[in-house]
């Protein structure tokens, strides 16, 4: 009886193993992309489109083996645009094996969180503050900094005004939103201006939420603006655009926007015919660049489920993001090999993508370096036309307005 | 009275001078002195006003420059937007003096999106129409060192809307 049972157990305690594959096999190797991001917050129409995108994009790698074989886990997190709670969902999450990067999408998070980037070794993604990129550290800008993107719109307002037969500089205005990204152009923009004789007259900030603008536009326009650039997440500049051309502005002002301005598939679908001939400076692929983009369209339509045509701008941006962290991944694991990847190894391998054609079009080439956080020099002029957003420039590097700034 | 021998009485002396010399260590190590929290007012009504006088909450006990996230624990049956069920929502997150002591008020953004729980409109203002207030009840708070792990615990109560005369 001893025996049998003896036997029994034996037999039991093989099948049990035999049957246990994840462990006993090898697991999965996988390396975690944390994004704190915002699905149903204020600023979910840009933030969450993109993050659809960026976790699409990780699908699609993922379903063709991975990167390398390594399969790269997803954590999307509705911080609903609040610090306080991406800081509890980092809280959360920051021991999750081999968590290489936060997307912190918010320059007030991005800042707040850092010193536990720091301690924690790995890196974040930022929006755009130039601050990242005057104090070296572990934060990388996932645009061009804002104030270089202005500098850009600065260079092609004055090429502009001087191709239409005007002798000089333009006299320029600034409306934005009144909170530190609205403000943050002018930390070197404003140098920039006086560099090259443009008259940038005083910003113009607005409370963000503002239903009209009139009182800011007839301000700049009683000033004698020609161009005015206008921030915000778009449908602010929209809405801009739209007050502008009900006062008759559009007809004598070329209004240009920053990155979030215009998107086709929120602004320019509501008011087209408002705004039609504004010109929008981005770092990543607008409008029709990005319906013909071939991996964005395959993504797009394999995971969305919804034609290609309603793909918003904010694709390129979640793509973007995607991008970069497999081009980094990819580099880090042959550094270092899987065992040994971590956050630093991740460090090391995007001070290393400067000059990588990580998006293959969908931004610039990449810079980041040991002397630069900037996910790009690059910028592209786009135009509202007859509902649609197009390009008119090719991929043209802005100027460092970032240190002409004391920070 | 039952009497004890020479022996025990000796027992419960050593007993006693060792968990004196213990006590006495510890505080000559000087063990850190337990996390605590304060909300004040620990009793609020969910109404606008709110927003213009946020609850302020204060703690000490933490380490020097830490960053402490103050969270609310979401009793059964108590759902808030965009937090996963079994999570704690979040208040407020503040960094510690250098004696590890802080004092914050609430954020607007903590305040509409965990205790009004608004919807957002697309030209970014919140919308109150859409928004589903947290239950009246007593909620327990805890406010935790990121670096340090230590934990203040205290309660929040959400009172019912006052009756409208």
């Amino acid at each position: 009886m001893k025996r049998k049972s003896l036997v029994l157990l034996i037999v039991t305690l093989v099948l049990a193993l035999a049957a246990w594959p994840g462990q006993i096999r090898a697991e999965e190797k996988t390396a975690a992309f944390l994004d704190l991001t915002d699905f149903t917050g204020a600023i979910a129409g840009l933030a969450g489109n993109a993050s659809k995108v960026c976790e699409a994009t990780f699908n699609y790698f993922n379903e063709q083996g991975g990167i390398d074989g390594v399969k790269v886990q997803y954590i999307g997190v509705d911080t609903r645009y609040d610090v306080a709670r991406a800081l509890s969902a980092y809280k959360r999450y920051r021991k999750t094996p081999r968590l290489l990067l936060a997307n912190t999408i918010s320059t007030g998070l991005s800042k707040a969180i850092y010193p536990l980037i720091e301690r924690d070794k790995i890196i974040n993604y930022t929006p755009g503050d130039g601050e990242f990129q005057a104090r070296l550290g572990r934060t990388f800008i996932y645009s061009t900094p804002y104030q270089d993107g202005f500098a850009a719109a600065l260079d092609w307002m004055k090429e502009d005004w001087q191709k239409k037969g005007n002798p000089g500089a333009p006299v320029v205005g600034f409306l934005s939103w009144d909170n530190p990204y609205g403000r943050e152009p002018f930390r070197g923009g404003k140098e920039y201006a006086e560099k090259i004789g443009i008259n940038l007259l005083e910003a113009e900030l607005f409370p963000v939420g503002s239903l009209k603008h009139d009182v800011w536009l007839n301000r700049l326009a009683a000033k004698g603006a020609n161009y005015i650039y206008v921030g915000g997440v778009d449908p602010t500049q929209t809405n801009v655009i739209r007050d502008g051309h009900a006062l008759g502005l559009t007809q004598k002002i070329q209004f240009v926007t920053d990155y979030w301005g215009p998107d086709r598939a929120v602004g320019v679908k509501a008011h087209p015919e408002a705004l039609e001939g504004a010109v929008v400076v981005s770092c990543f692929s607008r409008g029709t660049d990005t319906l013909n983009h071939p991996m964005m369209t395959e993504i797009w339509k394999k995971y969305m489920k919804t034609p290609v045509s309603e793909m918003p701008g904010s694709a390129s941006i979640g793509f973007s993001w995607a991008m970069h962290y497999i081009e980094g991944l990819r580099i880090a694991l042959k550094d270092v090999g899987y065992e040994k990847l971590d956050g630093e190894a991740m460090y090391q391998a995007f001070l290393k993508l400067k000059d990588h054609d990580v998006t293959k079009g969908a931004t610039g080439l990449c810079d980041y370096s040991p002397t630069s956080r900037r996910m790009s020099r690059y910028v592209k002029f786009y135009r509202v036309k007859n509902a649609e957003v197009v390009p008119i420039t090719d991929w043209r590097i802005a100027p460092d307005a970032v240190s002409l700034h004391k920070f | 009275m039952k009497k004890y021998s020479s022996k025990t009485w000796f027992l419960f002396l050593a007993v006693g001078v060792m968990a004196a010399a213990l006590a006495g260590c510890a505080a000559l190590q000087g063990g850190p002195p337990p996390a605590k929290l304060q909300i004040a007012p620990d009793k609020i009504f969910l109404t606008p006003d709110l927003l213009k006088n946020p609850p302020v909450f204060s703690g000490s006990g933490f380490g020097p420059k830490e960053i402490v996230v103050i969270e609310m624990i979401l009793p059964p049956g108590v759902t808030v937007k965009g937090v996963p069920p079994g999570e704690n929502a979040a208040l407020g997150n503040a960094t510690t003096d250098e004696k590890g002591d802080f004092e914050i008020k609430m954020g607007a953004m903590s305040i509409l999106n965990t205790l009004f729980q608004v919807e957002w409109t697309p030209l970014i203002k919140p919308d109150f129409k859409q928004a589903k207030p947290l239950p009246p009840g007593t909620y327990e708070a805890l406010a935790t060192g990121m670096v340090s792990e230590r934990v203040g615990r205290t309660k929040l109560t959400i009172l019912p809307p006052p009756e409208k005369k």
